[in-house]
């Protein structure tokens, strides 16, 4: 299970809101079906930026700790099902290795895991992005990322010979002429 | 000492973990090592946190071990394998819906034949609604206790592959061993799985659709050709079929690792058998059973009775065999544990 917000209040005043038992169980069934799919991205997130000298499962936990300021904590009982899973539906690979004189198993994302793992990335930025209205935040994307206009892929305009988006397959000429465009008007 | 105790604590740990884990992962002895092996150095992890650059003690390694969690809320998320769809998670759902169908076709074809049979001896109307009666009685059954099977099967996590994984396992590393020297590919090949988990389950959803029809008789018109006699004989050997059929789901459940477990059961096949011989045996004296049916003139004791006294020893044989399995199944599961060690060291390479 991932471990959250509601779960980690370990003391509220008897009169409170999370003292009414229905209130407590939706709102920490809610922040669980939250935290679900958010917690995969985030994970493939941390082995792709450690795609060179691979990571172990403890240290994962720890950076996602870090990263995101203890909001996201995941628990051992669910981390290593997920990357089994992961490792099963081959978007990762596992190495064992001995560092420290300790063994560990050490996981690399692979080619098809990069590919899932932009995809889902550029579609959870849009997603927020396009939420902020609604929840009243402001959410500010980087520039250098463009994301496919059909499925928010985020897309290496960067490279020359890009033309089509790898998941959708829409043409991006048009698109990416007028993004290059705007960034040119905005620098002057 | 101190590291001596240190790893006793965590292997206590481990252990209960590992009592805990789906079957599936139980059967898979080197994925469930590397499960084990993975949240122990987990566990060596967090204590050399805990002991912030200092020398790990027992305290650290019990508080890493509490912050764990117990071993029911790690384990949790393994059974949770497969998509949810109805109950039947979706891996499971193609070979449900043949299994139902090769079920209820078998049985609406069983009807059909009767009613035809009849058409010309029982009046239409009689004839007609005892098809609609009989389908009512045997498809209800039938269709409760194959979706039990695949809802418990879905529930404890296992995918149609885990049941089938021993031999894909070996074949997948005689593939690989295909450069090794041949007497090593043959020994390979030689060793089985003590049972054969897949073929069980297979046997016992098939013989409880069986032994269901046998226990309830759900086609009157068929019952009114045989004598009452013959009927009960059925009916008690359906009964002795339906507990073979659930033993050997067990058997699957258990998993092929349980040594103890799966020797009890097989036990209780034995015994079940012996139930069997010593109720052919009463039949052999019965003329009623022998004379089978009730309104021909054809009387079959004379083969009928053969047949039992070759099912006698055959049952018998068959519990012989039972005895050496309970006997030789240790040993079988560790040379088939070896080779699945070296297929799997194999796979890595």
């Amino acid at each position: 299970m991932v471990n959250n917000m509601i779960k980690r209040i370990k003391s509220f005043q008897s009169d409170s809101l999370m003292s009414d038992s229905d209130f407590r169980n939706f709102v920490e069934k809610a922040e669980s079906e939250i935290l679900r799919g958010i917690s995969t991205i985030s994970v493939l997130k941390i082995i792709d930026n450690h795609s060179i000298e691979g990571i172990y499962g403890y240290r994962i936990l720890q950076e996602l700790e870090v990263t995101t300021k203890k909001m996201l904590i995941i628990e051992e009982g669910t981390l290593y099902p997920l990357l089994k899973k992961l490792e099963k539906d081959a978007l990762i690979q596992a190495e064992r290795k001995i560092v420290n004189n300790r063994p560990r198993k050490y996981y690399y994302i692979t080619p098809k895991g990069r590919r899932i793992q932009n995809h889902l990335t550029g579609f959870f930025n849009k997603l927020i992005e396009s939420m902020s209205t609604l929840f009243e935040m402001k959410v500010e994307l980087h520039d250098t990322n463009f994301f496919c206009p059909n499925c928010a892929n985020i897309i290496d305009i960067s490279q020359p010979d890009v033309r089509f988006c790898e998941v959708c397959g829409l043409n991006l000429e048009g698109y990416i002429a007028n993004n290059k465009t705007m960034e040119e008007n905005q620098n002057e | 000492m101190n590291k001596y105790n240190m790893e006793i604590e965590i292997k206590a740990f481990l252990k209960d973990v590992e009592e805990k884990l789906p079957g599936w992962l139980k059967d898979d002895k080197f994925e469930k090592r590397e499960v084990l092996n993975e949240l122990e150095e987990h566990i060596w992890d967090k204590a050399e946190e805990l002991a912030m650059g200092g020398e790990i003690t027992l305290v650290h390694v019990q508080k890493a071990i509490n912050l764990m969690g117990t071993p029911e809320s790690i384990t949790r998320e393994y059974k949770k394998r497969g998509t949810p769809y109805i109950y039947i998670t979706k891996e499971w759902w193609e070979i449900y819906k043949k299994v139902l169908t090769i079920a209820v076709v078998s049985l609406i074809a069983i009807n059909l034949i009767v009613f035809f049979a009849q058409i010309l001896s029982v009046p239409f109307w009689d004839n007609f609604t005892s098809i609609f009666s009989g389908l009512w009685n045997s498809i209800l059954p039938t269709l409760v206790i194959i979706t039990v099977i695949f809802v418990a099967l879905s529930i404890q996590g296992y995918f149609p592959e885990d049941l089938s994984q021993e031999t894909s396992k070996i074949k997948q590393s005689i593939s690989k061993e295909i450069h090794i020297e041949f007497e090593t590919k043959k020994s390979l090949k030689k060793v089985k799985a003590p049972i054969n988990t897949k073929s069980l389950l297979g046997e016992g959803i098939w013989g409880a659709f069986w032994t269901i029809m046998m226990i309830i008789q759900p086609i009157e018109a068929i019952n009114n050709q045989f004598t009452p006699e013959f009927l009960e004989f059925v009916r008690l050997c359906g009964m002795l079929g339906m507990i073979e059929a659930i033993i050997k789901i067990f058997q699957v459940f258990a998993g092929i690792q349980r040594i103890r477990t799966q020797q009890m059961l097989i036990l209780g096949m034995i015994v079940v058998e012996i139930f069997y011989i010593q109720r052919f045996l009463c039949a052999v004296e019965i003329p009623e059973v022998l004379r089978m049916f009730s309104q021909w003139s054809f009387d079959p004791s004379g083969i009928f009775r053969i047949i039992l006294w070759i099912s006698i020893v055959g049952t018998a044989i068959g519990c012989l065999e039972k005895l050496e399995k309970i006997t030789s199944y240790s040993g079988k599961l560790h040379r088939y544990n070896a080779v699945h060690e070296r297929s799997n060291s194999i796979n890595r390479d």
